[in-house]
């Protein structure tokens, strides 16, 4: 039994003024409890079809809906959806308290609703939180920025590279808070450039290049769908001759001082019983299963 | 969203600096003539003749004057040009859009803001002037001459006077809208605040010289400064206000077109900041 579809985007098109393609008819659907990344290299959509989502750009083509309603500008179900879109923005002459309790009574409800220090705790922010704005370092910045999409608790957050330019204790504390954050039932969509981030922190991931949807799936299909295995053997010749007719093996590549196995099925208990069982000698067996290499294989053979 | 845009602005340093400079050059005017101590000589700005140290309300009528060609376009230029272009520098604009707050409100509440900060600000030149003006020379009624010495006099109680100040204080403000709307539409279409307030105050320079030059007579009744000063027929004798009342359409549709025109284009615009 599948979970509840929280977003749904349709043949997604953006085209900015003549002729450059931000996002070319991409779908994908995030359910309910999933943290989804959104994968690829800088400019390959990614924050367009973020901005899309939440009303503020109109897409060329195609449609999206998130919690059943179909996205226009200021749609009121954006009120159930956290946000924290290329950086945080806030009024700098003013407090990080006063600048989240005016985002949250912009919106017309009541600050009681809005769990405003449960969000200054979480943000860590302090004493800090009654100082100016423009005081505050890069860091505080984003971490006020996610306090205010945390405010109200909602149903969905929409992450934009959220460990852009914080430092490896702050990325880990990120990353705890966002599986925390997931077990409470919130779904999470958050686009990132970094591979290792996304496999760290996502359950789904959909990879984007140049506009278009390239795969989709939990990081594990994704991953496996592109499962290579690096060895070392006495005679890299006769093991590339081996391998390359065994059942499950995509390609085999020599790539010295060892061999590359693109897999297609096959495990690497296979591939080392084939060797040993013609007498070859295997030095190293090493997986080479990321999303890195998962991800490069995809934008590789689609870059022009 | 009013009362949180209030919270905004009212904050800003530089709200008190306009401000502060609206109640600074009034006071100026006041010393300046009180320091000329011509206590016999006449004259004012425009078609205005009056002797100066009679009354302090003549103050408030020379600071109206003398700042509605400039400084109150410069006001309003800067407190309606900025609130889009700065809330999108801060990067706070599309977290208030997917508050969600929709669009017109949020422009509509901005603007209302800007407007009514723009106005206390401005009105506290004439208002400032007349209470100076008291502290140098009493409150006391005034005559005003025509410029022919033939001419009729034309002699204001009190309470008459500062009637008639506040309506020239209002239509000069009421005037302003051809600013606003202006600096409002390219504060919206570019996100660039000192595009919106150049373009504002740009608007009232260019038409000024426009206005002055005798081969352009044609156009000028269609230009937003053409009856900025109809107001002073207010204190000339036997003035007419037929100028005043083509000034306040003149106004009105300098005004609303361009903010129809900005509500549209903020509307449809893909928010990029």
């Amino acid at each position: 039994m599948d979970s509840p579809v929280v977003i749904e985007v349709t043949g997604l098109s953006k085209r900015f003024g003549a002729g450059v393609v931000a996002v070319d008819d991409l779908s994908f659907t995030v359910r309910q409890g999933q943290i989804v990344g959104l994968l690829g290299p800088n400019g390959a959509g990614k924050t367009t079809t973020l901005r899309a989502l939440l009303g503020l750009i109109r897409p060329t083509s195609g449609t999206m809906a998130i919690l059943g309603e179909t996205i226009r500008p200021g749609i009121a179900v954006l009120s159930r959806v956290g946000a924290l879109v290329e950086g945080p923005g806030f009024v700098p002459h003013l407090s990080g308290r006063r600048n989240l309790e005016l985002y949250w009574r912009a919106g017309g409800r009541a600050l009681s609703d809005a769990h405003l220090e449960h969000s200054l705790d979480v943000s860590g922010l302090g004493a800090s939180a009654d100082r100016k704005v423009k005081t505050y370092s890069h860091g505080m910045r984003q971490r006020l920025g996610f306090a205010q999409a945390l405010l109200g608790k909602p149903e969905l957050l929409i992450l934009d590279e959220p460990v852009n330019g914080l430092d490896p204790r702050q990325i880990v504390e990120v990353r705890e808070s966002l599986l925390h954050i997931a077990a409470g039932g919130t779904t999470i969509l958050l686009s990132s450039h970094l591979l290792s981030e996304v496999e760290q922190t996502c359950s789904h991931v959909v990879v984007v290049h140049r506009g278009r949807l390239m795969q989709a799936g939990t990081v594990a299909e994704v991953t496996a769908s592109v499962a290579s295995a690096y060895l070392e053997v006495d005679n890299p010749g006769a093991a590339v001759a081996l391998l390359a007719g065994l059942p499950g093996v995509r390609s085999v590549e020599p790539s010295p001082p060892g061999i590359v196995v693109q897999l297609d099925g096959a495990k690497r208990s296979d591939l080392v019983a084939a060797l040993v069982g013609a007498g070859l000698r295997v030095d190293t067996v090493t997986p080479r299963r990321s999303l890195e290499d998962a991800f490069l294989e995809l934008v590789g053979e689609h870059s022009v | 969203m009013i009362a949180v845009e209030f919270a905004k602005q009212i904050r800003r340093v530089r709200t008190w600096v306009v401000a502060a400079i609206c109640v600074v050059i009034p006071f100026l005017i006041g010393l300046g003539f009180e320091l000329g101590n011509n206590k016999n000589g006449g004259g004012g700005p425009g078609d205005l003749n009056f002797v100066t140290h009679q009354s302090g309300i003549v103050i408030g009528i020379f600071a109206l004057s003398f700042s509605s060609v400039l400084l109150i376009p410069i006001v309003f230029a800067i407190f309606t040009g900025e609130p889009i272009a700065s809330e999108a520098r801060w990067g706070s604009l599309r977290y208030l859009l997917i508050r969600p707050v929709t669009r017109p409100k949020v422009l509509a509440s901005k603007l209302g803001v800007s407007v009514v900060l723009a106005v206390a600000a401005a009105a506290l030149i004439p208002i400032t002037g007349t209470i100076v003006g008291i502290g140098f020379f009493g409150l006391h009624p005034i005559r005003t001459f025509g410029i022919e010495t033939s001419s009729p006099v034309l002699s204001l109680s009190v309470g008459g006077s500062l009637a008639r100040l506040l309506l020239a204080t209002a239509y000069t403000l009421f005037s302003m809208l051809s600013v606003v709307g202006v600096a409002t539409l390219v504060g919206v279409a570019t996100e660039n605040a000192l595009a919106s307030m150049a373009s504002g105050i740009g608007l009232y320079i260019v038409s000024a010289i426009l206005d002055a030059l005798p081969g352009l007579s044609r156009i000028h009744p269609l230009l937003p400064v053409h009856y900025l000063e109809a107001w002073t027929n207010l204190f000339v004798p036997g003035g007419s206000l037929e100028a005043m009342g083509r000034g306040v359409i003149s106004a009105a549709i300098w005004g609303v077109v361009p903010l129809l025109l900005a509500f549209r284009v903020f509307q449809r615009k893909d928010v990029l900041c």
